[in-house]
């Protein structure tokens, strides 16, 4: 166990008992890495996805076990966080603003892979990846933005192995589709190996 | 030309750098003062849903016991013998009175 564990279970617990200080400590050694992984959910409200995390992390931290380490107990209520947040945008029928307008032009001449920034990168995959069914999208997320492998995929959403083998096959097939119709047909060309 | 998908898991390689970039770090001030309002307001919210859901549990109940009253004595009456030979014999007595009125006729 990590001595940042060490330090997290030690927090629960103190938090548990009262201390709001230790709870303060909990959010400032994982601020970053929420703010990150809300990133793959939202691109523009990352800090209001992190607050909700925090507050739904302390009010079931009675039920953290301590089986596992508190992060990846926090990165899973920040999975089921963000999920919940794409049905909320669906219902609302509120999709964010198509990013089409300010990534590359496909059209223009094909960037050198060097000075393309990882931003405009992870922005256009997001925006790929949010055509997909909520299902196939939140493995490929998980897949491709938080570069998380199988077997941890399923541990995080409960699946089987196999189940998340399948999911993402199909949703490559589904991807693969979107690919060969515009505006996605040529939009990736500029891309080599 | 590469597969579109080859394309996109490049892509994600791009995308992968962007954990490089520096973030603008989150206030953990307002994060506890959401925190200290939620600790505060969710089990209020869960105390009032529960006294909701008994208000709603007594009401049920309350519905269930008067449909029960009245629906069981009835219930009864039908099951009784007498009551159904009462209605054999009005049967039949409403039979002899159609038959009666033909042979007036």
């Amino acid at each position: 166990m990590l001595s940042a564990d060490k330090e997290d279970i030690a927090d629960v617990r103190a938090t548990l008992s009262g201390d709001a200080e230790a709870y303060a400590r909990i959010v400032a050694r994982h601020a970053e890495s929420v703010q990150r992984q809300m990133r793959h959910f939202s691109r523009h409200e990352v800090d209001e996805l992190s607050h909700d995390v925090f507050v739904e992390v302390y009010l079931s931290l009675s039920r953290f076990r301590g089986d596992a380490p508190l992060r990846h107990w926090i990165a899973r209520i920040g999975t089921f966080r963000g999920c919940r947040h794409w049905r909320m945008q669906k219902s609302r029928n509120a999709r964010e603003k198509s990013l089409s307008d300010v990534v590359i032009d496909s059209a223009a001449a094909e960037p050198p892979r060097e000075i393309i920034d990882p931003k405009i990168a992870a922005d256009l995959l997001f925006e790929l990846l949010s055509l997909l069914p909520e299902a196939d999208r939140l493995v490929m997320t998980l897949m491709y933005l938080e570069k998380i492998p199988q077997d941890e995929i399923a541990e995080r959403l409960g699946y089987s192995r196999v189940g998340v083998a399948v999911r993402i096959h199909r949703a490559k097939k589904k991807l693969q589709k979107i690919g060969e119709k515009p505006p996605w047909k040529g939009r990736l060309a500029w891309i080599h190996s | 030309m590469d597969s579109f998908l080859n394309q996109v898991e490049k892509l994600s390689q791009l995308a992968a750098r962007e954990k490089e970039i520096a973030i603008a770090p989150l206030d953990v001030a307002s994060v506890m003062a959401r925190v200290e309002r939620a600790a505060w307001i969710v089990p209020a919210c869960e105390r009032e849903t529960q006294r909701l859901m008994a208000g709603f549990g007594i009401l049920i109940t309350a519905a269930a016991a008067v449909v029960l009253f009245f629906a069981i004595p009835i219930v009864n009456e039908k099951n009784n013998p007498v009551w159904a030979m009462d209605s054999l014999m009005d049967v039949m007595e409403s039979s002899e009175m159609l038959l009666e009125s033909f042979d007036l006729e």
